[in-house]
């Protein structure tokens, strides 16, 4: 009773010394007149063997983004789990002029180094240079991509060191959560592989990279993008003549998955754990479908941005979590709309709970204009974001390349955004977000969170 | 194949992926106790005017308009105009060295209630209306600093400068705002310490053992207990002391034009009263004389992990920038005498991180002591013996031997790189983070442009004599960990 008393006098007096005046709150200002953007205008030119060199001329700064990307990644492992990653490793490694150490020096003497990156359907080599060194780096990437050796023992320091990284990946709770989530979706799929199967990459054999790269890293699968501040016709003659050898190859096929994972719930022991790691969601059409731009509309609303519903009420209502974040993860043919959060362990089946109620009400209920508005011009102010960096605008056109979309996508984008209204939201939440075919996995301690979940009525009733 | 989530950044307020944030580099505060010795930074500053006399043009110019307002808050105001969007920074002189004893964890904590509430902005309102104007937000608390950020189209400008004056003028938070926040900050600490592993390791373990001074040797995130006991009067208090014009700076930087945007800035923030500072308390730390050797048992992590620190020189001395050499030469790169040697000869791991304020910040952003810090996971057969010589034989390198012309070229042509890079970075954010750390801690933003004369300056000589005192065995501290339950009877010491 006491500590009640005190609570309330607590109360009074800091709202008292916070806020003296109770006066009428002041609206904020409006902010002066939109100012123009303009998307960055690009140009293209294309090499005999197929390869297309993209110029951004961006920005003030003097320096320069080329960055190499390839319609080839971990879609292609084949029987070879991890094999693009070791791949693109090697090409680092030393080519029949230079060392690994003298690849490295020469990038660091330009300011850069050379990266690598790879995915599930694409990958890229990059060098990130002060802009007098647009043509060396593009001679020292061509180099790379040409003349790789692929030496076996860098091979085994590479697998091995791959090997060790993915173990301290599997060991952390998101990581377990994203290993079992898309196992249960895509099947058999090669997407169902988020770590590779460790006999499988112990299988790979140094030929077999370098005839990895041969067959993928080729021309009409790949497409050079300058970035920043360059000479373009430097930049252009030296990336032909380095790159004019690239063999043409010839593009794949990928196969759409059939989803499996309708309905099931798989809980992943991970012992005295304080927060159970959740993954929720299912697959949604790609951005090559007409209802995409709705659904990230939509998205960003429910779960995908700070002040998005999901977030208001399980982070900053409840305190269930410190990042929750609802996602559309796309590949080619394939997208998945997912809610993930780490939740104190206590909380596991409330949390869940107001994320299913949140997705019912956005289905039930049609947002008000005000709260789609918002999120609409949330939307535009990243779409300019997005287009506001060297190498921000190479993964918006990236993007355009991957889902066979027209660049007249990214000029109309904003446009689309606005045509939208909150009957067509609830509608979107209602075609996609059903619930009944949500996989769900949790991550947590068992002994503790199971019979949350089993005493949750809606649970019960999704996952018998 | 998959990168399920960055390294963790202490104190983040939300939700890195869909905001599109990556990474912030960030960082510092004025002491008393460790100001830079006056004349070393006079010696620093002559040596590299010198240099830029004789040297190439200026590689880069950002405009600096600085003024100090009559109630304190220091303005930096930055044109430029490539992308139509303004960010806007404000930087408070506090970071989450300085808390109270039996509040650890506290400036981060009152981080995230600067979010709750203000006199004319209620919960969510502050978010929602960054938001809905088309723009994104975070804050974070560095060692000696805490900040606050957006940015938006550069016609929005008005909209935050009003939202920033209004917390900057008092908060409106209620009990029920706080518990809220307890919970979050709880959740932060166990998604990203205490049910990750490596959690903490080595950012938020390595100060506790490489420091003596308790400000600089704390949890910074702080004690679950201690979080619980967090009051509104704490809260109140905490901003009384430290959330102040007179201990504050505003940066904005984009799309904007000076004289506007000083007069906004004057309608919002110039009647909000300064207030009395609480004095600084003394960080200073003892010279290291002895080698520092420790290990952290996690279950959750499935191997080794090896980290070591060396104390730096005080910020701002010749030997400071040398250090920013000897930086890029180690372990910057694939091109370092580190990577090379652990990861290419010796084959103990697969990368090498490091830097100095690692983790947490750059070498610019933090105003105390600091550590130059090194860390990699390695296989269990790896044995400490096997790292430490393989360390030392890359620092005698530097000490012992005459180090090539080419190698310090190639580490300032690095540098120079970085620094383009770090202005850019993040929609211009990079830039307000260098203006606002220093006219917080040095009150001549107009540093940022004389960075790279003052690292062109430095000379193999004095290279040498850095390594040799600050890259001493004697001045480092190691911390391992070892992967499972720590043993019953074990005496080592455990981090948190």
């Amino acid at each position: 009773m006491q500590k009640f008393t005190s609570f309330i006098l607590l109360l009074v007096c800091t709202l008292v010394w916070f806020n003296p005046a109770f006066a009428e709150k002041q609206l904020p200002p409006a902010g002066g007149k939109a100012k123009d953007f303009i998307l960055t205008e690009t140009s293209t030119v294309s090499l005999e063997n197929g390869l297309r060199i993209v110029f951004v001329p961006y920005g003030n700064t003097p320096k320069v983004t080329l960055r190499l990307v390839s319609k080839l990644g971990n879609y292609d492992d084949g029987d070879f789990d991890g094999i693009a990653d070791l791949a693109y490793q090697l090409l680092t490694e030393g080519t029949k002029t230079q060392s690994a150490l003298e690849i490295a020096q020469r990038a660091a003497d330009m300011g850069g180094q050379v990266n690598t990156s790879v995915g599930s359907n694409s990958s890229y080599l990059q060098m990130d240079v002060l802009s007098e060194f647009v043509g060396d780096a593009a001679n020292l990437l061509g180099d790379l991509v040409l003349n790789s050796q692929f030496q076996a023992e860098d091979l085994d320091r590479a697998r091995n060191n791959f090997l060790r990284n993915q173990t301290v990946q599997r060991s952390q709770a998101q990581g377990q959560a994203a290993e079992t989530f898309n196992k249960a979706v895509f099947g058999s799929h090669p997407y169902s592989v988020t770590f590779a199967d460790e006999d499988k990459i112990k299988a790979i054999q140094a030929d077999t990279v370098a005839q990895f790269i041969q067959t993928n890293l080729v021309a009409k699968r790949s497409v050079m993008y300058v970035s920043g501040k360059f000479d373009q016709s430097q930049a252009e003659a030296a990336i032909k003549n380095a790159f004019a050898k690239l063999p043409s190859g010839s593009d794949r096929l990928i196969a759409s998955p059939s989803y499996q994972g309708a309905g099931k719930m798989i809980f992943v022991p991970r012992d005295n754990a304080p927060q159970s790691t959740i993954r929720f969601g299912l697959p949604v059409v790609d951005p090559s479908n007409d209802d995409y731009i709705g659904l990230q509309l939509m998205n960003t609303l429910l779960g995908g941005s700070f002040a998005s519903r999901i977030t208001s009420n399980i982070r900053e209502n409840k305190g269930y979590t410190y990042s929750p974040s609802s996602t559309i993860s796309t590949r080619v043919n394939s997208a998945l709309w997912y809610e993930t959060a780490d939740i104190t362990a206590e909380s596991t089946a409330a949390a869940l709970q107001e994320i299913i109620n949140e997705i019912t009400r956005l289905q039930n209920e049609a947002t008000s204009d005000e709260e789609l508005e918002g999120f609409k011009s949330y939307m535009s102010g990243i779409y300019v974001l997005q287009n506001s960096s060297r190498t921000g605008i190479i993964n918006q056109l990236w993007f355009l390349e991957t889902y066979g979309l027209p660049l007249a996508h990214l000029e109309t984008y904003v446009q689309k955004i606005n045509s939208i209204n909150p009957t067509d939201i609830s509608a979107l939440a209602k075609k996609y977000l059903t619930l009944d075919s949500m996989t769900l996995v949790v991550v947590g301690d068992e002994t503790s969170v199971k019979p949350q979940l089993e005493a949750n009525k809606q649970l019960a009733s999704l996952y018998h | 194949m998959i990168s399920t989530r960055s390294a963790p950044k202490a104190c983040h307020l939300a939700i890195g992926k869909t905001l599109l944030l990556t990474t912030l580099l960030m960082g510092s505060a004025i002491l008393q106790g460790c100001k830079p010795n006056t004349s070393d930074s006079q010696l620093a500053d002559t040596l590299a005017d010198k240099m830029t006399e004789a040297s190439s043009p200026v590689s880069y110019n950002v405009p600096v308009n600085y003024t100090t307002l009559a109630n304190g808050l220091k303005v930096v105001i930055s044109p430029d105009n490539t992308s139509p969007v303004a960010v806007i920074g404000v930087y408070y002189n506090i970071g989450f060295r300085i808390e109270p004893k039996d509040r650890t964890g506290f400036a981060h904590l009152f981080e995230h209630m600067m979010f709750q509430g203000s006199e004319n902005l209620g919960k969510m309102e502050f978010i929602n209306l960054v938001q809905k104007n088309g723009g994104i937000l975070n804050g974070s608390t560095r060692f000696d600093f805490t900040n606050y950020f957006e940015i938006v189209p550069a016609h929005k400008l008005e909209t935050m400068l009003w939202a920033e004056a209004d917390r900057m003028r008092g908060l409106a938070i209620t009990q029920e705002n706080l518990t809220n926040q307890q919970g979050v900050v709880k959740n932060e600490v166990k998604v990203n310490v205490l049910n990750q592993p490596y959690g903490g390791f080595p950012w938020l373990d390595m100060p506790q053992y490489a420091f003596n001074n308790w400000y600089n040797a704390h949890n910074f995130y702080g004690d679950l207990a201690d979080l619980d006991a967090a009051t509104l009067e704490d809260v109140s208090a905490f901003f009384t002391q430290y959330y102040a014009p007179n201990n504050a700076v505003l940066v904005i930087v984009g799309d904007v034009e000076v004289e506007p945007t000083m007069a906004m800035v004057k309608t919002y923030f110039a009647d909000i009263p300064s207030a009395p500072l609480a004095p600084q308390p003394d960080l200073t730390e003892l010279r290291q004389e002895q080698e520092k050797r420790f290990n952290k048992f996690d279950k959750l992590a499935p191997k080794p992990a090896f980290a070591m620190a060396y104390k730096m020189p005080p910020r701002n001395t010749p030997e400071y920038f040398a250090m920013g050499i000897i930086d890029q030469l180690l372990v910057q790169g694939t091109d370092s005498l580190m990577y090379q040697e652990l990861v290419k000869n010796k084959q103990i791991t697969g990368d090498v991180g490091g830097g100095i304020n690692y983790l947490l910040g750059n070498m610019f952003n933090y105003n105390g002591p600091m550590l130059w810090m090194s860390s990699f996971t390695h296989d269990a057969q790896v044995s400490q013996q096997d790292i430490l010589s393989a360390v030392d034989g890359v620092v005698a390198q530097l000490s012992e031997m005459p180090i090539p012309q080419a190698s310090i070229d190639r580490a300032l042509v690095k540098l120079r790189s970085a620094l383009f890079d770090e202005v850019d970075s993040f929609y211009g954010f990079g830039k307000v983070d260098l203006l606002a750390s220093f006219a917080l801690f040095d009150n001549d933003p107009a540093r940022i442009n004389g960075l790279e004369a003052q690292f062109k300056a430095v000379t193999p000589e004095l290279i040498k004599a850095t390594v040799k005192e600050y890259l001493r065995p004697s001045n480092r501290t190691i911390l391992t960990v070892t992967p499972g339950e720590a043993p019953a009877t074990s005496a080592t010491e455990q981090g948190e």
